[in-house]
């Protein structure tokens, strides 16, 4: 991007500050997909709840980045690289925000696995899935803050590691539910938890792809590899 | 600084496939201080090409080469060929009189002349014969001030003087007296930059319905206006035609990096 300044610094304030708030809402959900990996794979409640009422601190934050967006269109009628930014940054906010929908469903539904007793959940991949995006996160927001597409395009093709984790964990709980169907409400919704992992991680290419569409201008036509076989017969 | 980021050749397509107008290798001396300096450029039939950069960028010395404004500057000299349709216009053989007719233009500042409407209108095809009779003339001013949007306003008082109009009303008279002639050509040199934004916006309509029949150039420091009204944008800078390409790609996705800071406002 542009090092150097606009003749308006007002402009220059109004997108450095779109910028942090962007930054600040990604922490956010990142926080709050630690938050509910902590009590997922330990099987304890680790302040749920908390962090159920804090999905509406990502609500509020992407309406100001969306406000703020409008505002800078209207009022700066940003061009080329500008424009691309402003567009970016209102684009991204929306995908966190649809991230954070998936942390709170995810821990309204380890509420109900823990409400259900002892079950067989398979913690360690649900895990190593949760972290995985979580990773993905934090190396998508590092890509678009240096606005490295290599970094972006990396990320976006590491996606298929979380939908082969997916198709693991589907059918060891398919597998477990079929054996156990006593513990079949938990099975189902276990089932949604990793299918919302692997939603957050599809997500994130998305951001991925907004880095590389700031970068140049066009959007990625490359295909995207996928690796998700939960609705092959298994 | 910026003289060494200016690039060796234009970047984008300078050619079209139907070109009105073709410019090669176009150098502007005024004295001994070269204004442009290697233009090649198509301008592309019935289409609006906008011509943008800042101040002294060469963008209206380009313009008044189209019609050979620039000859009535005495230390003025033009270098390069620039043709209409097949015909270099810089002929010595060629009359200038009829050139402006085929090449119209339309001012900065509207300036009708100290005469009735209907004169305004009716100056060019008087002088150009190009009506046989009274009927005939009437004709071309009412059709000329339809097409410039501006007969329902002025119908009733035709024979009033053109100077008593609002400015965006003497801009419109202007555009109908230009395209009383029928031109091929139309020149615009910032047609709006005394308009208030509704008659501002008013010209543009009007442009946008006028590309159906003819060809025109404008230049604007109205970047904005350039992006809204045009096809292609060229973009000057220090004399020198750095970037050309579709509109919305020069305003979404410049490829040189002095086209990006003039449209993102970086320049200060």
């Amino acid at each position: 991007m542009q090092s150097s300044h606009h003749t308006s610094s007002a402009f220059d304030q109004d997108l450095y500050e779109m910028s942090e708030k962007v930054r600040t809402l990604a922490n956010l959900v990142e926080r709050q997909l630690n938050a509910v990996t902590q009590s997922l794979s330990t099987l304890e409640d680790k302040g749920l709840d908390k962090l159920i009422k804090r999905d509406k601190k990502v609500d509020k934050l992407e309406s100001e980045i969306i406000e703020q967006a409008v505002e800078v269109i209207a009022l700066r009628a940003p061009r080329a690289e500008d424009l691309r930014l402003v567009l970016v940054i209102q684009k991204i906010a929306t995908i966190l925000e649809r991230m954070g929908d998936y942390a709170r469903n995810t821990a309204n539904r380890t509420k109900v696995i823990l409400a259900e007793g002892p079950t067989i959940v398979p913690v360690e991949d649900l895990r190593q899935m949760a972290e995985l995006t979580m990773t993905m996160l934090n190396d998508v927001m590092a890509a678009f803050d240096a606005v490295d597409v290599e970094l972006a395009i990396k990320v976006r093709n590491g996606d298929v590691k979380v939908d082969k984790l997916h198709t693991k964990i589907h059918r060891s709980v398919v597998k477990a539910a079929q054996n156990d169907p006593d513990h079949i409400i938990a099975s189902v919704h276990l089932l949604f938890i990793a299918k919302n992992f692997e939603r957050i991680g599809d997500y994130v290419t998305g951001i991925a792809e907004q880095v590389y569409f700031l970068a140049n201008g066009e959007l990625v036509d490359e295909f995207r590899p996928k690796a998700d076989k939960t609705s092959w017969n298994s | 600084m910026e003289v060494s980021k200016l690039p060796s050749h234009t970047v984008g397509d300078v050619y079209v496939d139907m070109p009105r107008m073709t410019t090669r290798k176009v150098n502007v001396f005024y004295g001994d201080k070269m204004a442009l300096d290697d233009v090649t450029l198509d301008i592309a039939e019935k289409q609006v090409t906008s011509l943008i950069g800042p101040s002294g960028c060469g963008k209206s010395t380009f313009l008044r080469c189209l019609n050979r404004m620039n000859d009535t500057i005495d230390n003025c000299r033009v270098e390069g060929q620039i043709k209409l349709d097949d015909q270099n216009i810089y002929d010595p053989h060629i009359d200038v009189v009829p050139l402006r007719a085929r090449v119209g233009m339309v001012f900065q500042k509207p300036n009708p002349f100290p005469k009735s409407i209907f004169d305004n209108v009716a100056y060019g095809p008087r002088i150009h014969g190009l009506a046989n009779n009274k009927n005939e003339l009437d004709g071309i001013v009412e059709a000329s001030l339809r097409r410039a949007g501006l007969w329902e306003e002025v119908a009733d008082r035709l024979y009033q003087s053109g100077t008593g109009l609002s400015g965006g009303q003497q801009q419109r008279l202007c555009i109908a007296r230009a395209i009383a002639v029928s031109p091929e050509v139309i020149l615009m040199d910032e047609p709006c930059s005394a308009l208030d934004p509704i008659a501002t916006a008013r010209i543009e309509e009007l442009i946008f319905e006028l590309r159906e029949e003819f060809t025109i150039v404008i230049v604007t420091h109205s970047m904005q206006q350039a992006a809204r009204v045009s096809n292609r944008t060229a973009y000057f800078h220090l004399g020198r035609l750095v970037e050309v390409g579709e509109t919305s790609t020069i305003f979404t996705n410049p490829r040189h990096e002095l086209t990006n800071s003039y449209i993102t406002g970086r320049f200060g």
